[in-house]
C-alpha cells in the first residue's frame, strides 16, 4: 500500500452522513411520540459509544500493521509455487489477512488464477476473508472470547472445506 | 543500517488506518444510534413473535438478513451484539453476523465479470450452505463447552 493513500481515502470523503442524518431525524420525531423512552435511548447511545471507542484505537493499530507487514503484492507471492496444501494454507491464511474491500482484491486473484492458480484456493480466500483480524477486539467486546473463539475456527475448517470440495468437484484445471 | 526507500512508513499507513475508521464514523454512530432505538422502543415480546428460538427457522431468518445487508463487518458485529441482549437466539445472531460477512451479493456482477459465472455461482452457492451449517455447529459447541 503506498503512502500516498490518504489523498485517496480524503477523496473518498465520510460514509454513511445520509444514513447518520436519518437516524438524528429518527431520534427528533421519536421524542414527540415518547419523550422519556427517546432520553432513554440517547442515554444507552451515549454509554454504548463510549464503551466501543477505546476499542478503535486498537483496530486501528492492527490494521496498520497486517497492512505494513503484508502489502497486497507480498499476499500475491505468497499464493503461488507451492503444493496444493500449502497453497491452501496460505490461502487461507491470506484471506485472512488480507485487508479492505473483497472487491479490491478481484485484479489480483484473477491475475493469479491466469496463472493457474486453482479455483479452489480462491474459494479458500474468499471465506476466509471474512474473519476479521483486526475486529477481534470488537468481536470479543460484543460476543465474548469464547464464542469468538469458535466462530473464527469454524470459518476457518469451512473456508478449507470449500476450498478442496470446489477442486474435487468442480475444477475444470486439477494440479498433477 | 541503510533505510528502504520502497517501504512505506509505518507512521503513514497507521495515518490511513486511522483515517479509514474516521471517515466511517458516521456509519458506526448511526448503526450505535440506530441499534439504542430499537433495544428502547422494541420489546423483547415483539421480536420473539419473529425469533421463536427454533435452530432451523432462526438460522434461515438470520441468513436472510445478513445476506441482504451490506457494509463493514464491525457494524454486522455491533448490531448482532444488540440483538442477543434483545433476547434474540445465538442461531439467528449467528447465521447473521455470518451471512453478513461471508455472502456478498452487492458485489456479485463485479466478482462475474472477473472470474465468470459458473465460479461466483457455485462459490456464492457452497457459502451459503457452509454459512448455514456452521452456524448448527458453532451454537452447538458454543451451548456444549460454555
Amino acid at each position: 500500500m503506498k503512502p500516498s493513500n490518504n489523498k485517496g481515502l480524503a477523496k473518498q470523503g465520510f460514509k454513511g452522513f445520509k444514513f447518520l442524518g436519518f437516524v438524528i431525524f429518527l431520534f427528533i420525531l421519536l421524542y414527540f411520540v415518547n419523550a422519556s423512552k427517546t432520553i432513554d435511548s440517547l442515554k444507552y447511545f451515549m454509554k454504548n459509544t463510549l464503551k466501543v471507542l477505546p476499542i478503535f484505537v486498537l483496530v486501528i493499530f492492527l490494521t496498520a500493521l497486517i497492512n505494513y507487514y503484508f502489502p497486497k503484492e507480498r499476499i500475491g507471492q505468497m499464493l503461488q509455487g507451492k503444493s496444493r496444501w500449502q497453497t491452501y494454507t496460505v490461502s487461507l491464511l491470506a484471506g485472512v489477512i488480507s485487508m479492505g474491500p473483497i472487491f479490491a482484491w478481484f485484479p489480483l486473484l484473477k491475475n493469479l488464477k491466469d496463472k493457474n492458480l486453482e479455483e479452489g484456493a480462491l474459494v479458500t480466500f474468499f471465506y476466509g476473508k471474512s474473519i476479521k483480524l483486526t475486529l477481534w477486539p470488537i468481536m470479543i467486546g460484543f460476543f465474548g472470547q469464547l464464542f469468538s473463539l469458535i466462530f473464527i475456527f469454524y470459518i476457518a475448517l469451512a473456508a478449507l472445506i470449500q476450498g478442496f470440495l470446489y477442486a474435487l468437484l468442480f475444477e475444470k484445471n486439477q494440479k498433477e | 543500517m541503510m533505510k528502504n526507500k520502497n517501504k512505506p512508513d509505518f507512521i503513514q499507513i497507521l495515518k490511513q488506518a486511522a483515517l479509514s475508521i474516521y471517515y466511517m464514523s458516521p456509519m458506526i454512530l448511526g448503526v450505535l444510534g440506530l441499534s439504542a432505538i430499537l433495544l428502547t422502543f422494541i420489546s423483547p415480546e415483539q421480536i420473539k413473535h419473529i425469533f421463536t428460538g427454533q435452530p432451523f427457522t432462526d438460522t434461515i431468518y438470520g441468513l436472510l438478513l445478513g445476506a441482504i445487508m451490506m457494509g463493514n463487518a464491525m457494524l454486522s458485529y455491533i448490531l448482532g451484539g444488540e440483538l442477543l441482549k434483545m433476547g434474540i437466539s445465538y442461531y439467528a445472531v449467528t447465521a447473521f453476523l455470518l451471512a453478513w460477512v461471508t455472502l456478498g451479493m452487492v458485489q456479485i456482477p463485479l466478482e462475474i465479470s472477473f472470474f465468470g459465472k459458473r465460479f461466483v455461482i457455485i462459490r456464492n452457492l457452497l457459502a451459503i450452505l457452509f454459512t448455514f451449517i456452521i452456524t448448527i455447529l458453532i451454537v452447538a459447541t458454543y451451548e456444549a463447552v460454555k
